[in-house]
């Protein structure tokens, strides 16, 4: 895989300082706070840590329509956050240029009676998933087809480190706390196995 | 003999077995011409699969008769001082032949996993074409044999070369499969052919001229397309993809207006991406576009669960070393807010246990399992026991949370299920993880 180890780094600190930002602690949280809050700041971390790429402005966009994000994205980006905020318009106005000029080639097409049926079946199939892969992949409505697939190549090789990174972080966290509470120091922590 | 080839490659699907042909055509004149490689001729006969159809495949009649009249009027119409570039000429010829087949000879060894038959075919093509090409490739100005064939022309000329192109990868991985005498040898023998074919070019030019003249003639619609179509694509593509080294050429009667190339490189590059993608997928051998798609869209969705998954663990404590002891020691405390008495009693116990469990599980899942329910214990998925230890903190739970909180604040609690999640096997994992301080397994 091509993760850089850069990459790694810059994710797990930006993560660590999510958490400290948010303050995520069991007792002063619920579980879907704290589970939103974990979310947020996994996803800011990975943006933060991969650079600029649309996928990655696609996704801070995203984490900060909903309000009681944008606190916590401008503690954490700071002054990039203006930055990252600011629209690109003319990244918005190519496809759409491009999807009326198909649409009227097809509105042509219908009317001059031209049926290709295998192509059009297998083109529909195609259309349909690429619809799909827009909205998963984050900020994708806004790009034509080579630039969809390459930026999700970039998000599933992002993801995939994201959640190598979280899993070991577990792990390692997991590990220690045993280490500690077995050599007898705190005898009141069998709870913190409930919830792992 | 550009337009033989062409059909040959046109009638790709089953045409393995007409460049076998081509093949046992020289193989048997070669027997009257035993020249410098003895030793290439045996392996090549016996290397000869016998499945493979003889002479005059009716598949490519023409082709096959028209390369038995070349190269034996090379043979026999050359005077005897003439003979020695001759020999050298085939001698480089069936030493591409001698590859061809010793290489065919080991595709079904070693074609191991799918895929690999179409680029075995395809090799098979490249290597038949970096004979018959080079021959013919002075006398055409341009690459661009335009001739219908999709994309393996290029690839005699850049053979041996490194690059990103797909037809280039395809010919290199099965090489790259071959035993290690034969794949130095294939690499730099190439280039050596087409040196030595070059030299040799110019002798066999002039005798076998006429020759080519018949299948330019067939081909002279094609071929004067083809000739005004190589340069101005390798033009536009040379300056749109300056890194590829092979110039994009038109198909046959393709027009060559700029939006058909842009639409062919366009193309090119999503299949690569397309490539790229498959690579990084599991289970992704499907050929088809919608399908590949299907699966990308099913990892995509699949690790973004997993991230959710993960975001709903116990990773808050996270944050410094020193706060995540303060944090156990109040994690502990606030927890446990529901049921006190009954799990701190139960501690050290339930240390115990969970070791001993760890360690059978290590060895055998099923008494590990019938132990716990010896106990009254059972696995539990993470993602609910945090529910439930949440639930059980929070005082304004509803009425079914207040009765389970102290059996649920003990390890592999509730009367659940068995079965092992994931999760619920990272947290048996975990602890035996933690019981021999080994690096944690997921």
């Amino acid at each position: 895989m091509q993760v850089a180890e850069a990459f790694k780094h810059a994710f797990l600190k930006q993560m660590l300082l999510g958490f400290q930002a948010s303050v995520v602690s069991p007792k002063s949280m619920g579980f879907q706070e704290r589970k939103s809050a974990i979310k947020l700041s996994a996803d800011v971390a990975m943006a933060v840590a991969r650079g600029t790429r649309k996928w990655t402005r696609g996704l801070i966009a995203g984490l900060s329509k909903e309000h009681q994000n944008r606190s916590f994205l401008q503690l954490i980006l700071g002054e990039q956050y203006e930055r990252l905020m600011k629209p690109c318009h003319s990244s918005w106005k190519i496809p759409r240029c491009k999807k009326i000029v198909r649409r009227s080639l097809r509105v042509c097409c219908r009317r001059k009676k031209k049926k290709n049926q295998v192509g059009v079946l297998a083109r529909t199939l195609v259309a349909k998933r690429t619809q799909e892969l827009k909205i998963l992949v984050p900020g994708g409505e806004s790009m034509d087809g080579f630039s969809l697939l390459d930026e999700t190549l970039d998000y599933v090789v992002s993801l995939r480190a994201q959640a190598d990174l979280m899993q070991s972080l577990l792990t390692t966290i997991e590990a220690s706390k045993l280490r500690s509470h077995s050599k007898g120091t705190l005898p009141e922590r069998k709870a913190s196995y409930v919830g792992n | 003999m550009q337009h033989g080839s062409g059909e040959v490659r046109g009638s790709m699907a089953t045409s393995a077995s007409a460049q076998m042909a081509l093949h046992d055509d020289h193989g048997s004149q070669q027997i009257q011409n035993p020249g410098l490689h003895d030793d290439f001729f045996d392996q090549m006969l016996s290397g000869l699969p016998s499945a493979w159809p003889e002479l005059g495949n009716p598949k490519s009649p023409w082709d096959a008769s028209a390369a038995q009249k070349l190269f034996r009027i090379d043979l026999t119409g050359k005077p005897p001082d003439e003979s020695q570039p001759e020999a050298a000429t085939e001698g480089l010829r069936y030493a591409s032949y001698d590859e061809a087949t010793m290489l065919a000879s080991r595709l079904p060894q070693s074609q191991g996993s799918g895929g690999s038959s179409p680029t075995g075919e395809a090799m098979m093509l490249q290597l038949n074409n970096r004979h018959i090409l080079p021959v013919v490739v002075p006398l055409q100005a341009a690459v661009g044999g335009g001739v219908g064939e999709s994309g393996l022309l290029p690839l005699p000329l850049t053979l041996g070369s490194g690059g990103a192109a797909d037809p280039r990868i395809i010919v290199e991985t099965p090489r790259d499969e071959m035993d290690g005498p034969y794949k130095s040898p294939d690499q730099n023998g190439g280039e050596e052919l087409y040196s030595g074919l070059g030299g040799s070019i110019r002798a066999a030019q002039a005798a076998t001229g006429q020759h080519f003249h018949h299948p330019q003639n067939h081909g002279g619609a094609a071929a004067p397309a083809g000739v005004g179509q190589g340069p101005a694509a390798s033009a536009s593509s040379g300056g749109g993809a300056p890194q590829q080294k092979q110039k994009v050429r038109a198909r046959r009667g393709q027009a060559t207006d700029p939006h058909s190339i842009a639409e062919r490189l366009r193309r090119e590059r999503i299949a690569e991406r397309m490539k790229a993608l498959q690579e990084l997928v599991p289970n992704a051998n499907k050929t088809d576009k919608a399908s590949m798609l299907d699966e990308i869209i099913d990892y995509l969705k699949f690790l973004q669960l997993q991230v959710k998954v993960l975001s709903m663990s116990r990773l808050g404590g996270a944050a410094a070393v020193a706060p995540l002891v303060a944090d156990i020691s109040t994690e502990g405390a606030g927890a446990r807010a529901g049921g006190d008495g009954a799990a701190v009693g139960n501690n050290d116990s339930l240390t115990a246990t969970e070791h001993r469990v760890a360690k059978m599980m290590e060895e055998d899942m099923g008494s590990a399992m019938q132990y716990l329910q010896g106990k009254g214990l059972c696995l539990m998925p993470i993602s609910l026991a945090s529910a439930i230890s949440s639930a059980a903190c929070r005082p304004s739970a509803g009425g079914l949370v207040s009765a389970p909180p102290p059996p649920a604040t003990s390890a592999a609690a509730a009367a659940e299920s068995p079965s092992s999640s994931p999760s619920a096997s990272a947290l048996t994992v975990q602890s035996a993880a933690a019981a021999d301080t080994t690096a944690p397994k997921r």
